[in-house]
This record gives structure tokens, C-alpha cells and sequence, in this order.
């Protein structure tokens, strides 16, 4: 049994200095907590981006990952990453790769995409809420909500677009609802911006015009992402995705090709060891629609 | 639309232990252990882990290594060999809870 001294990942979306979780394990393991910083990430294990230390007794140390190799033989280090999360803002809305895909990203966009290796995940909830989007609606739960916004859907000159739109309301299909997603996808900075402005403009009415309680929290939730991640693509793709609100020590399993996106609260999270991330929206980071479509997330209803 | 039953899924009880495991991969699960004060428990790790102390703290002892009990306080991290038999003793007034992430 060794003690282990962990990687922070100071990411824009964490909590504040010792209001976070991260800092105060940080803290704990004998790192030094700087108030003015964001501490979004722990992470445990032998990821190249952020490697764990073991204290061999009490002056050295050594990477767990040459621990494991010199003393095991374990070239590839742990095929596990485990992390704990502190969030203040949301993450972007992003998928991880399956293996197959991993292996091509990173062969042909070693920058962006730095292992070869798929990041299925799970989430187990240590704050007293955790708030997310999973997933993919259910067709008949889009089609209800692009029913009720398609007006706002119109500012946008897509004439590819707004076909799509027609065909999910009217064929009610799942090839439709394919079309669809990818068309949203596609839009074009100005037209997701005219739309996005349009929806800001009618939401009052559109939370008027619907007894569906879950949309109401849907528009409600666009509104506030909207301060945050203003005209932001995420923000129509997110209208479309399962709301989550989990409780204290509940948890989810994100396969590979699920679309989701962390909202607010502090979780544990145990995943393949991989940092692949291929994001749409909600972030400053950098978005790979192109790589997103690829995915099969149309799979996952 | 707030689905939420969507793949959340029901963990496995073994005595204080809950088991979180991954439906679909063998890379990874997490092992989370509830220890009443006072309670001594001990727990067969098959292969490398890492503990994460969440709430309280405890004495871990390696059973088959004459060493002396390691503490672990309040969010404190440990790595653990593969093969390991770990007696956990709470020492705090209130319940000790650690996740242990493995494979």
C-alpha cells in the first residue's frame, strides 16, 4: 500500500479554490491550493496527461506508472482512470469514441486526440444533486418539442435544414429524426445564431404554450445555459437530450457513442484510461462537428 | 423527457460493499465500502486498485505484510498491489465510506 499524490486539471467549468472538492483532495494529498484557481479534476492513475505518484517512503517518489512497469512488468500502465469531478459550470456536450473509431482519431489527429483507446465511463454522485444531459429524446418526445419551437426554427435559411425539420414532425421516423440531428449539426454559424436569438425572443411563449413539464425545465435550462454559453450550437442540440437530475450516491454507466454532458455537482468517475473527448458545443474548447457526426449516435434513442 | 431511469443502474450488495461495475467492459469497477463506527472489515483486492477515502477515515492493514496500520484520513488516495488481503478498521466517530476503483 502506497499513498498517492495525484494530477489537477484546472478546466474553466470547475469550482473555485477551496469551494471545490478537487482542491480539498488536493489539499489532503499534500498539494498546495491556490484560492484564485479552478479546480475542476483528481485524477488517479497512469494517464500521460495527468500521472499519479506514490510515496516510496517519506522523501521519494515515483511515477505509478514506471512503479508498475519496473515492478510488474505492466507496460501499458493501469487500463483504468479514476477521477473525481467539482463542477460549477456545464461541460461541453461531447461523446467518447468506441475503439475502433479511438484508433482512427488518433491516428490521423494525434493532436487532438492523444490515445488510441475508447473511454466508456461511469458516474457515481457524491454531491447531494447532480444535474446532466444523457442521451438522446425518445422520437416522439423531439418531435413534440420541435413542433412547439418550429417557428423559431424558421429564422434559419437551411432550406436542408427546415426540410428535415418538416419530415421529423410529419414522417415521425427514426430515419427522419437522423436527418434531422445531422442537418443541426451542419447549420451554419449564422443560422444557428438567428434561431438561437429567435428562441430567446419567443421562450415565454413557448413555456406558456406547453402543459409538458419536462419541456418547461428544457426551456428554462436553455435560457440559463444561454447566459453562460451564449449563441452556442450546444444549446439547440441540447433541447433534444435527456435532462438528469441524480441524487447522492446514484450513478450512471456513458457507454461509448452517448452523447452527454455534465451540468453541476461533484461526482466520482471510473473510466477506460483514455482522455479522447469529441465535443459539439457548450465550450470554448475545441468543437469537432465533423468527427461527432461520425459517431453513431443515432444508435442510442 | 427528465428521464430518470435512464441507464442508471441498480449496483450489487456483498455485506458493507457496494459494487458498481461497468455492464459492458472489463476495464474498470468501483467498489464502494460503508463501515459503521468502529466496524473492522476485510476485503480481498484481486487486482490493482486505487482507494478513495470520501467520508471519515480508518486503519488499512495489509494481511500478509508484518507492517504497521496505514491511517487514511478524510480524501486521502492509496494505491494497492494486485492480490492483497485488506483488513479496514473505521477509527472515526461517524461512518467511513471508500471507493475502491479496479479491474
Amino acid at each position: 500500500m502506497y499513498k498517492l499524490k495525484c494530477a489537477v486539471q484546472n478546466y474553466d467549468w470547475g469550482q473555485i479554490g477551496s469551494d471545490s472538492l478537487v482542491a480539498k483532495i488536493f489539499s489532503a494529498n499534500g498539494g498546495l491550493v491556490d484560492e484564485n484557481k479552478k479546480y475542476a479534476e483528481y485524477w488517479m492513475g497512469t494517464h500521460i496527461n495527468g500521472p499519479s505518484y506514490i510515496e516510496l517512503d517519506g522523501e521519494s517518489k515515483i511515477s505509478l506508472w514506471k512503479f508498475l512497469r519496473e515492478r510488474f512488468n505492466l507496460q501499458d500502465g493501469l487500463p483504468f482512470l479514476f477521477k473525481v469531478l467539482s463542477i460549477k459550470d456545464p461541460l461541453s456536450i461531447q461523446v467518447h469514441p468506441d475503439k475502433q473509431l479511438a484508433k482512427y482519431l488518433h491516428e490521423t489527429e494525434k493532436n487532438n486526440y492523444k490515445d488510441p483507446n475508447h473511454k466508456p465511463e461511469m458516474a457515481i454522485v457524491l454531491s447531494e444533486s447532480f444535474e446532466m444531459f444523457y442521451g438522446l429524446l425518445q422520437l416522439d418526445s423531439a418531435r413534440e418539442i420541435l413542433e412547439l419551437v418550429f417557428s423559431s426554427f424558421v429564422a434559419s435559411q437551411s432550406e436542408a435544414f427546415l426540410k428535415s425539420c418538416e419530415k421529423l414532425i410529419s414522417e415521425k421516423s427514426h430515419k427522419s429524426y437522423k436527418i434531422f440531428l445531422q442537418e443541426l449539426i451542419l447549420l451554419e454559424e449564422k443560422e444557428y445564431k438567428n434561431i438561437i436569438q429567435s428562441l430567446v425572443d419567443s421562450v415565454n411563449n413557448y413555456q406558456y404554450n406547453t402543459e409538458n413539464s419536462s419541456i418547461k425545465i428544457k426551456l428554462k435550462l436553455f435560457e440559463t445555459l444561454n447566459e453562460t454559453f451564449k449563441y452556442d450550437r450546444g444549446l439547440l442540440f441540447s433541447l433534444f437530450m435527456n435532462y438528469l437530475h441524480l441524487k447522492q450516491g446514484e450513478f450512471i454507466f456513458i457507454d461509448a457513442n452517448v452523447p452527454h454532458a455534465y451540468i453541476k455537482g461533484d461526482c466520482a468517475e471510473c473510466m477506460a484510461n483514455s482522455d479522447n473527448v469529441i465535443r459539439l458545443g457548450l465550450t470554448p474548447k475545441f468543437v469537432d462537428s465533423k468527427n461527432f457526426l461520425k459517431v453513431k449516435i443515432c444508435l442510442i434513442f | 423527457m427528465t428521464d430518470n431511469s435512464l441507464n442508471k443502474i441498480i449496483p450489487s450488495f456483498k455485506e458493507n460493499s457496494v459494487i458498481y461495475s461497468n455492464p459492458r467492459y472489463d476495464d474498470f469497477k468501483v467498489i464502494k465500502v460503508i463501515l459503521s463506527p468502529n466496524q473492522v472489515s476485510s476485503i480481498t483486492i484481486e487486482n490493482f486498485s486505487i482507494i478513495f477515502v470520501n467520508n471519515g477515515k480508518c486503519l488499512l492493514k495489509d494481511r500478509s505484510e508484518i507492517v504497521e496500520n496505514l491511517q487514511v484520513n478524510q480524501f486521502e488516495t492509496i494505491f494497492v498491489e494486485r492480490n492483497k488481503e485488506l483488513i479496514i478498521e473505521n477509527i472515526h466517530q461517524d461512518s467511513t465510506i471508500l471507493f475502491i476503483a479496479t479491474f
